[in-house]
């Protein structure tokens, strides 16, 4: 394993990364009919929410149920924290402990992905840059880490990332605008 | 296509920023074991011939990641990889209305 730093940073350029950061309008998003042929796709973590509370738009069901599916470790891990928030005195855990359990049971092993060392790498580059033009407070960055680490995963194994968490990823997908993010709105 | 573009190949992966962006970490056992049990089920004919130049890192890259040291088999059960049936994400899509609509991760 390892990483290439100097790559990753010609890559990034976070030394010329100076220019305010804006959220972009809708009409600037990438949408499932823009992309025109069959690609996987690594959803992220509110997807299998999403799926769950039959929340997804009827496009991204369909691209579920015929495209190749990828799963990042890292979006699975977030499923498991949710197992672990559950308050077990509240009278809904045990429906939603069964929900989350049975997606990650039901998750095929041979189609998890997670990022390597250079992953992780860049996604500190970007994270920290992102806090910079951002202007969080310092540890803020550390909220948008695992949605970076997953953009980055998607983009390394060829797989455009589904989301509805626009707000993160839309600005971390600015810098790195060849990685494919999938946006949609609940 | 200049030698920093990025595009995807026939494999599905990345190729713009070269091989060492994919992952050379191996699959758990119980995964090869299943790649395993179902090339000797689907590939028990070998009544067919390929040939065709890939990269001689992707290869090794994919050796790796199954623990395998035969070209042949490495080719094979990435081929069994795609072969296999995944419903996962239909399976998915009928959990509608298994949660309810409270329900936040919390991350």
């Amino acid at each position: 394993m390892g990483f290439d730093l100097d790559r990753t940073i010609r890559a990034l350029k976070p030394e010329k990364r100076t220019a305010p950061l804006a959220y972009r309008s809708a009409a600037g998003l990438v949408a499932a009919s823009d992309l025109a042929t069959k690609r996987p796709i690594l959803p992220d973590a509110t997807v299998y929410v999403h799926a769950g509370q039959g929340r997804l738009p009827v496009g991204i069901a369909g691209m579920l149920r015929q495209w190749p599916l990828l799963h990042c470790s890292v979006a699975l891990g977030e499923i498991a924290h949710g197992i672990g928030r559950l308050d077990p005195a509240h009278t809904m855990t045990p429906g939603r402990r069964g929900y989350l359990e049975g997606v990650l049971r039901q998750v095929p092993q041979h189609r998890i992905v997670s990022p390597d060392d250079d992953v992780h790498v860049a996604a500190g580059i970007v994270t920290g840059v992102l806090a910079r033009l951002l202007g969080l407070p310092k540890g803020g960055h550390r909220l948008k880490v695992n949605d970076v680490l997953i953009l980055l995963t998607a983009r390394k194994f060829g797989a455009a990332l589904v989301t509805a968490n626009v707000g993160d990823l839309d600005v971390a997908q600015q810098l790195r605008p060849d990685a494919d993010v999938i946006y949609y709105a609940v | 296509m200049g030698p920093h573009a990025s595009a995807q190949d026939e494999t599905g992966l990345q190729s713009g920023g070269g091989l060492g962006q994919l992952s050379k970490s191996r699959l758990s056992v119980n995964t090869i074991g299943r790649l395993r049990g179902v090339a000797d089920t689907l590939a028990r004919g070998k009544d067919k011939r390929v040939s065709g130049r890939i990269s001689g890192a992707l290869l090794a890259t994919v050796k790796e990641r199954l623990g395998v040291t035969s070209d042949t088999e490495a080719i094979e059960m990435a081929l069994v990889n795609m072969a296999i049936t995944d419903d996962f994400g239909t399976w998915l899509v009928d959990q509608a209305g298994r949660l309810d609509q409270a329900f936040e991760l919390g991350v």
